[in-house]
């Protein structure tokens, strides 16, 4: 009978402590996967840095002028975070994502010929790269420090004969609705995001860094299916916003 | 408790859902801004025709505020959220907390026009309208009738012109929603649509000197100005073809509002002397002062500003 009750006892210890190991593992994991998320989370992000004079005040730099691949112009609808909740934000606005699908970049592609020429105004020796420039493809830079660019841009530097390379860099294009699980938290806006840089060949540092993030609503009603008017004139807008935010810090 | 208490409220949650999404997708009306009248035959006005202007029901003229929009305030994130409830009572919330900002912003916008209220406070549309077709010369004779008075046996043009004053006080907006019923058919306009003109810029130390020069008599002759010109502008749609063959494709132009730079996406009907009319995306009509100066806006003819735009058909449709 002891000897029953002193093994269930102990058994029952066993298992406690077994569950205290477990409880404490898990606790373990879960503190390491939010520290981990905190510190990735946390990463600093660059900072803006603004084009100063003497930035361009040397003529003997051979500027380079390039873009990265431009997005595709579609809709985005952020907070509709469940699969059942992009579903239905998918199916009530499936008339406008399908028409921002068909909305042109327009002239967008010929941003790097007007930012160059602006540079020659300057008495910059440019050079427009004609390719787009895919970031993603080049290594990471080894070099840490502050307004120092994360990719390694020295490649170019030999590749297209430049001291420096101005990036226009726009990620996002198109409409935007904000939502919370099934619910819209906004009407939708026309939207563009990206940023504008310069790097230096010769240390990857940051010369200018702009991040431009422009939004504008439809005037009057905005649910004008299937044409959407007042939406559609808010996205030429915001292009052509978004090539004036650009070009604003070298036409001073 | 909880769990089993989550569970029965998740149908419910999603039914209102389901409902809420309904009412906010639900279409919106295009309401009286819809351009109408689609023509096959161009209908041109001689010298012979006599119409009038049916006055708006409103006896003053209403002028506005320009709203100043906001465009770097992004939601770019939406709301993250697994609980439902949580999401409805925030949206809730948020449109209540946003129910009567625009007109709390327009009483905002609108304190712009306290330096002209004694101009205004006896400005009517009878004024208004008499001043307006004095300056237009499309057709024959031309008088207004009263809002409910009977239809006449000629062209008649109802109109609900509205001016804002731009925050600068260095111009002038007139929306006017105008229908165009020709003679024996009072109950279908045979042409219908907003017309917008933007007048130039003035470049005055002192805007509302200027405007109340004369106890406001500039701030009413540059309202009748774009009030005429709108008209003008109406009959000359009218008289041109079908909208149907109109060859204008859109084009993004930039123009100015008062001091600041406006764009619009349109198609391009007429372009002279540093000003465009053009159809926007709705079909809209605007008059717009272009924001780059075009190099062949010089000569006599741009002096003139109330032809501006309106050249082309004075010497060819309306004044033979």
């Amino acid at each position: 009978m002891f000897l029953r009750h002193f093994s269930k006892k102990l058994n029952s210890a066993f298992n406690c402590s077994t569950l205290k190991i477990m409880l404490n593992k898990y606790f373990i994991i879960s503190v390491l996967i939010a520290a981990a998320l905190i510190l990735t989370g946390c990463a600093t992000p660059q900072r803006p840095v603004s084009l100063s004079e003497s930035t361009l005040a040397s003529k003997t730099h051979r500027v380079g002028v390039a873009m990265t691949p431009l997005p595709k112009v579609d809709m985005q609808l952020p907070g509709a975070s469940c699969l059942l909740c992009i579903a239905a934000a998918t199916l009530a606005n499936s008339s406008l994502i399908d028409h921002t699908r068909t909305l042109p970049h327009e002239d967008l592609p010929k941003l790097k010929n007007s930012l160059a020429e602006l540079l020659r105004k300057k008495g910059s020796n440019v050079t427009v790269i004609s390719e787009d420039l895919d970031i993603s493809k080049l290594s990471d830079y080894s070099g840490k420090g502050t307004d120092i660019a994360e990719k390694d841009f020295s490649p170019l530097k030999q590749k297209y004969g430049i001291d420096k390379v101005v990036l226009i860099q726009i990620t996002d294009l198109g409409m935007l609705r904000p939502y919370s699980t099934y619910f819209p938290t906004s009407e939708p806006k026309a939207i563009l995001k990206g940023v504008g840089s310069m790097v230096s060949l010769n240390n990857n540092a940051y010369e200018w860094y702009m991040p431009v993030e422009l939004a504008k609503g439809s005037e009057g009603p905005w649910d004008e299916s299937p044409n959407f008017p007042g939406l559609t004139n808010a996205y030429f807008q915001v292009l052509e916003m978004g090539k004036d935010a650009f070009l604003k810090p070298f036409n001073n | 408790m909880r769990p089993a208490l989550a569970r029965q409220m998740i149908p419910t949650a999603l039914a209102v859902a389901a409902i809420t999404l309904i009412i906010v997708m639900s279409p919106a009306e295009a309401g009286s801004d819809a351009p109408s009248g689609e023509r096959t035959v161009p209908v041109r006005l001689g010298t012979e025709q006599n119409w009038s202007v049916r006055l708006p029901e409103a006896d003053k003229v209403v002028y506005k505020g320009e709203v100043i929009q906001d465009n770097s305030n992004i939601e770019a994130e939406g709301i993250h959220s697994i609980d439902v409830l949580y999401s409805l009572a925030f949206v809730t919330g948020k449109y209540i907390k946003e129910y009567g900002k625009d007109e709390e912003l327009q009483t905002e916008a609108d304190k712009v026009l306290l330096p002209y209220q004694t101009a205004l406070g006896n400005f009517t549309y009878r004024e208004l309208v008499q001043r307006g077709l004095n300056k237009t010369s499309v057709g024959g004779s031309k008088k207004w009738v009263e809002f409910n008075s009977p239809s006449v046996a000629e062209w008649v043009v109802e109109v609900t012109p509205s001016f804002t004053l731009t925050q600068d006080q260095s111009a002038i907006v007139l929306n006017n929603h105008i229908a165009i019923y020709a003679p024996g058919a009072p109950s279908e306009p045979l042409y219908k649509n907003l017309i917008r003109i933007v007048s130039d810029p003035r470049n005055e130390p002192d805007p509302a000197g200027l405007w109340m020069r004369g106890g406001g008599e500039r701030l009413k002759e540059e309202s009748a100005d774009l009030f005429a010109r709108s008209l003008e502008i109406a009959w000359r749609e009218i008289g041109n073809a079908s909208r149907k063959d109109d060859p204008a494709r859109p084009k993004t132009i930039r123009y100015r509002q008062g001091k600041s730079e406006k764009m619009e996406r349109a198609g391009v009907i007429d372009m002279r002397c540093n000003r465009a009319v053009i159809r926007t995306l709705r079909g809209w009509l605007m008059s717009v002062p272009l924001a780059e100066p075009r190099e062949d806006a010089t000569g006599n003819e741009c002096n003139n500003k109330l032809s501006q735009n309106l050249v082309e058909f004075r010497g060819n449709t309306f004044l033979p």
